[in-house]
């Protein structure tokens, strides 16, 4: 199964459960999480069914092409519902038996990992999920989010492509992997990877990152003031990734790290205070 | 009778959730039966990473029948002039009594109304539904999740419940989830489901479906797949049993099974290798004569159609995850300990406090004067943090238990003195009390960190409050307190340890060695009085953890002593000495001693009495206590720290206080015999005080 067969087997899978098929968030982010179909969705009381691909990247995780299993750019692909279906875990399952891991087959199983964002204020309880030792999903039920109780619960399914397909294909790298049968995966992000490493862990500069952040940080406080929820958030996207970059610079130190996930977790509690607001004000009206 | 049976399936609990809850479980179902009188011929609890399963075999089907006196109202609310009251109507209405049930109970608070009721038993059953709701809430877990609106908590989502009565379903609920017939069996059973008619059933179903319950089972299962690896593979040793404790709660139907890895990770040294299988993929490592062998165990859950692909999948997550630590190695051996020496000076140790390299010049500095200017020693302290700039445990989350030994590793591959790269394996120890204590050298650098550790906590107003300690600084405590006295195991041999009278000097050269603005001015004073307390307190806590009662650890502790070994073999003597029927009885006197000597400072505003006169006395007792006096003052100094002998000393002075106290009056009208009658007194005090302070001795 190639890599793009393998996405319209998880968009089929997941269309059939009522889940609407949507697109990446046209920004730089460092999971699937940040883009406002799970951030923001997750924080009101309407149904939500969404599946996505996400491109993420973790400039931190440059390794210049070079490491088999690691880059700085990969992708996600992203499930989200709420209410949680009572056999969300068959569902699941079910899923993976698509892209031909099957439980008769293959040792399937739930290892717990309660999963945290500092940077996100949020934090949620459930698993990584094992295939026969390799860690392919984070299965998580959100508990809270921008610093927020969230009811109902939103269920997250956070599959890794990448490991996934190496699995599925029985690669040894990820740049190996078939694309499709004629391109691999290498064919298309190689380079993107080798020149990104460059950018994010030797040449990305960071006085110009600082100032950035800076600025981006008031402009966020500023939209919120102003009640523009979404417009707000975009920058609490920017500057957690303007963020990854410095780190993977190595130009926050330890102590100064923890601040500036202060910070970021700040602007990002300010717009989910924001969007319930404004979403209680809806509830209200009707 | 019936038999009882629950099962609550749930999604994957995490594996130390489990035995805790459902022991917790088991027991409040059986306080329950209890509580009121309902018997049951055993029981047995069982769990799994999705059940929790209890069975009581043979329970009484309701509570015994029994009678009971319920009182009413007093009689004068009950009569009016001799006439029945509405009060008394509504009791025999409320409770269907008739006049033949009642009569007049006399209690203390006067006469009551009251009947005797026979009130039959209820159905267990009913007992039980009662109590369930509070019994399942109360299942305790160090954190709850919600996952639907039912308002319900529990570790896990439940998604089946199972609740027989004998062949009766029990009709009880876990949050949104109604108690049905029907389990769940493995994931890849087919059919995966089954509706169950008895408890007894039950068992069966679970037998043939491969699902193991009873956890003693699944060890044993485990431990001998293990076993048998080995045996194909010639191992002698396996880690780890801890390991295996924890993975017979990860699975409920464990197949053991085996992989290898390439010979070129072999290069690695084998705690990495083990790390990297153990700490996250849960890997049991094989050794055969102390070396680590190319292959791994690993404890699958249920069989498979092809056991090879689940083995060929595990290979190569082990092989992913052992080429990081290979690029790690690489990566940091190429760089040399000088210049992760250097690295440290890019992390921060605690916010405000400077680099870590900082630190580590502290480190270098006290263990300077705690070895005598060692140069291994100090050579030692230098390298000994390089290891938390390295690659390996900076990034690699599995290898962090590894920190002190990788920084080994590193000074090893440079040819630097095995000498030296022990000190960095060994400064941290011991990590708990009673841990194996670290060579004389690294227990310098061992004490320095630690105390650097607390003084730099504590400039920074960590202080460790009630259960909240985030910097572990009474474990680090702790451990100083093992290094001076020498505790190792669970005895204390003076003779390791080490040869420092007391902690405060250190601490007090450490506070020096931050700069002024790390250590705003005038605090320095404020600071080290709270080190030295709380370090105090420590020092009484693990006196106290070594069986020493807590009234001789606070004589012996009130004492001018500094030295913690001293205190510490005074605290043991006193202990045995405390048993002889005497000691309350010297006690109380010399007690009496200090009070008299310390009331009379307070009413005469005094501090100080003088030397005794002896042309001052006159009584022949005055004279005979002040003449005993000066021969147990001397013969006590003799004694140094024979504390037997100096009690013996004490007892026979005791006799003569005893009988000056019963013929003199201390605080004479004369203020001159007066006072020179405190002198003695106070010079008695004083001498006692430096030994211990009978103040603290509970005397009844």
């Amino acid at each position: 199964m190639t890599f793009q067969q393998m996405i319209r087997t998880l968009n089929d899978y997941w269309s059939d459960q009522g889940a609407l098929l949507l697109y990446p968030y046209d920004m730089e982010k460092g999971a699937g999480t940040f883009n406002p179909h799970t951030f923001l969705r997750s924080l009101d009381r309407r149904p939500w069914k969404a599946a996505y691909v996400e491109p993420c990247r973790r400039p931190k995780d440059g390794r210049y092409g070079e490491n088999p299993y690691r880059g700085q750019h990969y992708f996600q692909y992203q499930v989200v519902l709420k209410p949680v279906p009572e056999n969300i875990q068959e569902m699941y399952i079910e899923s993976l038996s698509r892209l031909g891991i099957t439980p008769d087959e293959h040792d399937i199983r739930f290892v717990m990992d309660d999963w945290e964002s500092p940077t996100v204020g949020a934090w949620g309880l459930g698993w990584e999920v094992w295939v026969d030792g390799m860690e392919v999903t984070q299965y998580t039920y959100f508990q809270q989010v921008g610093g927020l109780e969230v009811d109902p619960v939103t269920v997250e399914l956070t599959y890794g492509l990448e490991r996934l397909a190496m699995y599925i294909q029985k690669k040894e790298s990820m740049f190996d992997l078939q694309w499709n049968e004629e391109t691999t995966y290498g064919d298309v992000y190689y380079d993107n990877e080798v020149e990104n490493s460059r950018y994010n862990l030797e040449k990305a500069d960071t006085a110009f990152l600082w100032s950035a952040f800076e600025a981006q940080e008031k402009e966020c406080l500023r939209l919120t003031e102003e009640g523009l929820v979404r417009p707000a958030y975009d920058y609490v996207i920017k500057n957690s990734h303007l963020f990854n970059l410095l780190e993977a610079r190595g130009a926050i130190s330890v102590s100064e790290r923890t601040n500036f996930i202060g910070r970021i977790r700040r602007l990002a509690r300010a717009c989910a205070k924001a969007y319930r607001d404004a979403e209680n004000r809806g509830e209200d009206n009707e | 009778m019936s038999d009882l049976l629950f099962e609550i399936g749930v999604e994957e609990l995490p594996a130390g959730y489990i035995f805790p809850a459902v022991s917790f479980f088991c027991d409040s179902i059986k306080e329950a039966l209890k509580e009121h009188g309902i018997l049951w011929e055993r029981d047995a609890s069982f769990a799994t990473p999705r059940r929790l399963v209890l069975f009581f075999k043979n329970v009484a089907e309701k509570e015994p029948d029994r009678c009971e006196k319920i009182i009413g109202p007093p009689q004068n609310i009950c009569l009016k002039e001799g006439q029945p009251t509405k009060a008394y109507e509504k009791f025999m209405e409320k409770n269907i009594l008739t006049e033949k049930d009642v009569f007049w109970e006399e209690t203390e608070k006067g006469i009551y109304l009251a009947a005797k009721k026979d009130i039959s038993g209820r159905m267990t059953k009913e007992i039980i539904a009662e109590a369930w709701p509070r019994i399942l809430t109360a299942i305790p877990f160090p954190k709850k999740m919600k996952w639907d609106d039912s308002g319900f908590l529990f570790a896990r989502p439940v998604r089946w419940l199972l609740a027989l009565w004998g062949e009766e379903l029990l009709p009880l609920n876990a949050g949104s989830v109604a108690a049905g017939q029907e389990t769940r069996l493995l994931r890849n059973s087919v059919p995966d489901r089954k509706t169950i008619s008895s408890p007894k059933e039950y068992f069966t179903v679970m037998e043939k479906s491969g699902i193991v319950l009873s956890p003693e089972k699944r060890r044993s299962v485990i431990l001998d797949g293990i076993k048998t690896k080995m045996k194909e593979y010639g191992a002698d040793s396996f880690y780890s049993e801890e390991l295996a404790e924890e993975v017979v709660y990860l699975v409920e139907s464990p197949q053991v099974l085996a992989g290898s890895f390439q010979d070129q990770y072999l290069s690695l040294p084998p705690d990495v290798i083990s790390a990297a299988m153990s700490q996250h993929q849960r890997y049991f490592s094989l050794y055969k004569d102390g070396k680590i062998l190319p292959v791994f165990v690993f404890v699958a859950n249920g069989s498979f159609l092809k056991n090879s692909e689940v083995v060929k999948g595990n290979e190569r997550v082990l092989k992913a995850r052992l080429d990081d630590a290979m690029f790690y190695w690489k990566e940091d051996v190429s760089r040399g300990p000088e210049k992760l020496y250097e690295l440290l000076d890019s992390i921060t140790w605690l916010e405000g406090l400077g680099s870590l390299k900082e630190k580590t010049d502290r480190l270098v500095e006290l263990t300077a004067g705690l070895s005598n200017s060692d140069p291994t020693a100090l050579e030692g302290a230098r390298y000994a943090k390089i290891d938390i700039a390295s690659e390996m445990i900076k990034d690699g989350k599995e290898f962090t238990k590894l920190q002190g030994l990788i920084a080994k590793y590193y000074l090893l591959e440079h040819q630097i003195e095995e000498k030296v790269a022990d000190i960095a394996e060994q400064h941290y120890w011991p990590r708990v009390w009673g841990e194996a204590l670290p060579n004389r050298r690294a227990a310098a650098v061992s004490l320095a960190d630690k105390a650097d550790n607390i003084v730099g906590a504590f400039i920074k107003g960590f202080i460790p409050t009630g259960t909240k300690d985030p910097y572990a600084l009474r474990r680090q405590a702790n451990s100083m307190i093992a290094l001076l006295l020498g505790y190792e195991g669970s005895t204390v041999h003076p003779e390791n340890g080490f040869p420092l009278q007391s902690a405060d000097e250190l601490f007090e050269r450490c506070v020096k060695l931050y700069s002024e603005e790390m250590l705003p001015s005038g605090e320095v004073c404020g600071i080290l009085s709270q080190v030295k307390a709380f370090f105090d307190e420590r020092f009484k806590a693990q006196l106290k953890a070594l069986d020493i009662p807590y009234d001789i650890v606070d004589a012996v502790c009130d004492t001018p002593d500094k030295s913690l070994t001293e205190k510490y073999t005074k605290a043991l003597a006193f202990k045995s000495l405390s048993r002889r029927e005497e000691f309350r009885d010297v006690a109380a006197t010399f007690r009496r001693v200090n009070n008299i000597v310390k009331k009379a400072r307070e009413e005469l505003n005094r501090d100080d009495f003088g030397t005794p006169d002896p042309k001052v006395f006159v009584e022949k007792e005055t004279i005979a206590m002040y003449d005993h006096w000066l021969k147990s003052k001397k013969l006590i100094r003799e004694a140094g720290n024979r504390y037997e002998k100096i009690f013996d000393i004490i007892l026979e002075l005791k006799s003569v206080v005893d009988v000056f106290f019963d013929t003199v009056l201390v605080m004479d009208k004369d203020e001159r015999m007066r006072n020179n009658r405190l002198a003695l007194l106070q010079d008695i005090s004083a001498l006692f005080s430096e030994i211990v302070n009978f103040d603290h001795i509970v005397v009844t």
